[in-house]
């Protein structure tokens, strides 16, 4: 009798320990509606800064979109109250490839584009892939993190 | 009476009962609340009180008490910023804190694997 109450309160524990690792991977506020296109405007007015003439002006306008992106995950870190670090459960590795993945062939296509098309179609089809790919993996993401609750529930 | 483990944070002695496998446990760590507290600054790089106490579904003075043995075992550091309304706490976990965290959720696996008997 003993024995199944220790046993019962380490499975608690041990619960308890595991839905508190993942908390900052799966709990946070609804993602506005703003958010993919935010992306997608970033896409866009960097794409654009390849059309400028001058080198100095260029690198300058690109240091401030990298500006721009830390600042945004700085933001986002205050608005969630929390980041999460280490390793993430393994139900979010599909999004995050899917998200790197993604990025890449978004890169691909803007780059061909650019070169072999036109650099406004370019700017265009960066909004819209960039959006439509944070929209994909937000959707992706917190089908993942619901399931990450599920196992815990 | 206060013993200090190996990452030199005090740890307060409580009474256990022998032959427990809850004997093998860090004591600081057992109250279910600090151990999600943990939990969630393990794999965090800060988490504000806000996100702690909605988590945690607790109220603001229950999250301060336990918060507050986390700081004092060395487990935690509390870090405000700014004043009166606008003002934020802020909770990072220690080394110590992350050393003594990680042992104890590997010794609750070990003990549940090995049947819950004491030295298994």
């Amino acid at each position: 009798m003993e024995s199944d109450l220790d046993r019962d309160l380490l499975t608690d524990q041990l619960r308890e320990a595991e839905r508190g690792a993942v908390a900052p991977w799966v709990s946070y506020p609804p993602v506005p509606w703003w958010y993919a296109p935010a992306y997608g405007a970033w896409a866009t007015t960097y794409t654009l800064t390849l059309l400028l003439d001058g080198d100095a002006v260029r690198t300058v306008l690109q240091a401030l979109h990298v500006v721009a992106m830390i600042a945004a995950i700085a933001l986002i870190r205050r608005w969630r109250g929390t980041y999460p670090r280490g390793r993430a459960p393994r139900e979010l590795n599909a999004p995050f490839a899917l998200l790197v993945g993604g990025a890449l062939v978004v890169l691909g296509v803007v780059s061909l584009l650019f070169q072999l098309v036109s650099p406004w179609l370019a700017a265009v089809a960066a909004f819209v892939l960039a959006t439509l790919l944070v929209q994909l993996y937000e959707r992706r993401y917190a089908a993942a993190a619901q399931r990450v609750r599920e196992r815990l529930a | 009476m206060t013993t200090s483990d190996a990452a030199g944070a005090a740890r307060p002695e409580v009474a256990r009962p022998a032959g427990s496998p809850l004997a093998e446990l860090d004591p600081v760590l057992t109250a279910p609340k600090r151990l999600a507290v943990m939990g969630v600054l393990a794999a965090s790089t800060s988490s504000d009180f806000a996100f702690l106490r909605d988590h945690l579904a607790v109220s603001d003075s229950d999250l301060s008490k336990q918060a507050s043995a986390l700081e004092q075992a060395g487990y935690v550091e509390v870090l405000k910023s700014g004043r009166g309304r606008g003002s934020v706490t802020t909770f990072r976990i220690t080394k110590a804190g992350r050393v003594a965290f990680e042992r104890h959720r590997a010794t609750l696996r070990a003990l549940l694997e090995g049947g819950g008997e004491p030295g298994s």
